[in-house]
């Protein structure tokens, strides 16, 4: 039994929103896939936070690394499809300028994600990673969405790209 | 009209203004007149320093912000001018180098080189106010009401030159960027983007 499911809300986006708002983060652009739709449109709910969709995801890089010369606290959301997309702007963006970027996407490709066109996502995307140095870390539990503000610092102090890979679990329950 | 006329025209009145340079031509030419280091000149990323300029835009809208695109940078990512529209940034006037050519490779023709129309596209996107200009004469005689609020896109129309790399890109490279714009940013708009770590 996960220990920390009791302190878990009904609703996963408003435990995250509530951790984006103790990060102090006030912009977050955004492409969904189907697993963060939920999270998102909690957040075009959010006052405090100025979400920007975009058309394609590393303008939701480029968006959120303009944001942090003005002082904004930014955040970019999406899917593991999508940050695959956007690898080549993370490192001559944001590795070459050393502009920090928190990330949260979507971990498709999981044991528990049985869809056929994510599973390369899901065997490669974290070794494409590492291999380009971008930490990256799980949040599966209510424990996890807790510590995203120590994430948020941790990524400052880091000068580069860090993600934040959202569970199936956390997102959509134990259904399947 | 060069592209360097346009930027002796338009750099005295950038003073107030947050200017960001897409890589290549619009980089090197801007610092080549304007020797500014208050400007953020990408180095990367091809196509998405307007991505990156509307999130200045957004997060400072009392302050003016200019981006100086590549038409090439600007067909990598059309979709900028979806985003860009959709936010409907007042203070975001985007500049684009029209001269249908990949300049600092060695002025390798566009695939658009005959057909398509910026200014339209920009328009079909949603974006009300755009401006196509020819001469530095109607630069300067449309300049005030570029700078009137609302978003802006304006499409440069500037010859090709002949030489690859015309001007020297500015002498730091990535993270000298980084620092040295921040604080310029900091300093003359009063934003605190590094902590009292620096960080």
């Amino acid at each position: 039994m996960d220990p920390h499911a009791e302190n878990q809300s009904a609703e996963p986006a408003d435990d995250i929103l509530a951790a984006l708002r103790r990060c102090g983060v006030s912009l977050a652009a955004s492409l969904p896939d189907d697993w963060v739709t939920p999270l998102l449109r909690r957040l075009d709910r959010e006052p405090g936070i100025r979400h920007v969709p975009v058309a394609r995801e590393a303008e939701a890089v480029a968006v959120a690394s303009g944001a942090f010369f003005t002082g904004a606290r930014p955040l970019a959301i999406m899917g593991a499809t999508g940050l695959f997309t956007c690898l080549g702007e993370l490192a001559t963006l944001n590795l070459r300028h050393q502009i920090p970027l928190l990330i949260l996407a979507s971990e498709r490709g999981s044991r528990d994600d049985h869809r056929i066109y994510q599973e390369v996502q899901g065997r490669r995307l974290k070794e494409v990673l590492a291999s380009l140095d971008f930490p990256h870390f799980r949040i599966a539990t209510a424990a996890d969405v807790a510590e995203l503000p120590d994430a948020y610092t941790w990524c400052r102090i880091q000068k580069r790209p860090v993600v934040g890979f959202l569970t199936r679990k956390l997102l959509k329950g134990a259904t399947t | 009209m060069k592209l360097r006329d346009c930027f002796a025209e338009l750099y005295p009145h950038s003073h107030e203004v947050v200017v960001v340079c897409a890589l290549g031509m619009a980089a090197n030419e801007w610092w080549e007149v304007t020797q500014c280091e208050n400007t953020f000149y990408m180095h990367g990323a091809m196509g998405f320093a307007s991505s990156f300029a509307l999130g200045i835009a957004l997060t400072m809208p009392d302050r003016e912000v200019w981006i100086f695109d590549g038409d090439g940078s600007l067909c990598m990512n059309l979709g900028t001018l979806l985003t860009a529209s959709a936010q409907a940034p007042g203070n975001l006037k985007h500049f684009l180098v029209d001269n249908r050519c990949y300049q600092t490779v060695g002025a390798v023709p566009m695939v658009d080189r005959e057909k398509s129309d910026y200014g339209r596209i920009a328009e079909g996107a949603g974006i009300r106010r755009v401006f196509e200009v020819e001469t530095i004469s109607a630069l300067a005689a449309a300049l005030p009401e570029i700078r009137q609020d609302g978003h802006t896109f304006v499409a440069l129309r500037v010859e090709e030159e002949s030489g690859p790399i015309l001007a020297p890109p500015q002498p730091y490279e990535g993270p000298e960027m980084k620092y040295r714009f921040a604080r310029a940013m900091e300093r003359r708009f009063g934003v605190t983007v590094f902590n009292a770590e620096g960080y």
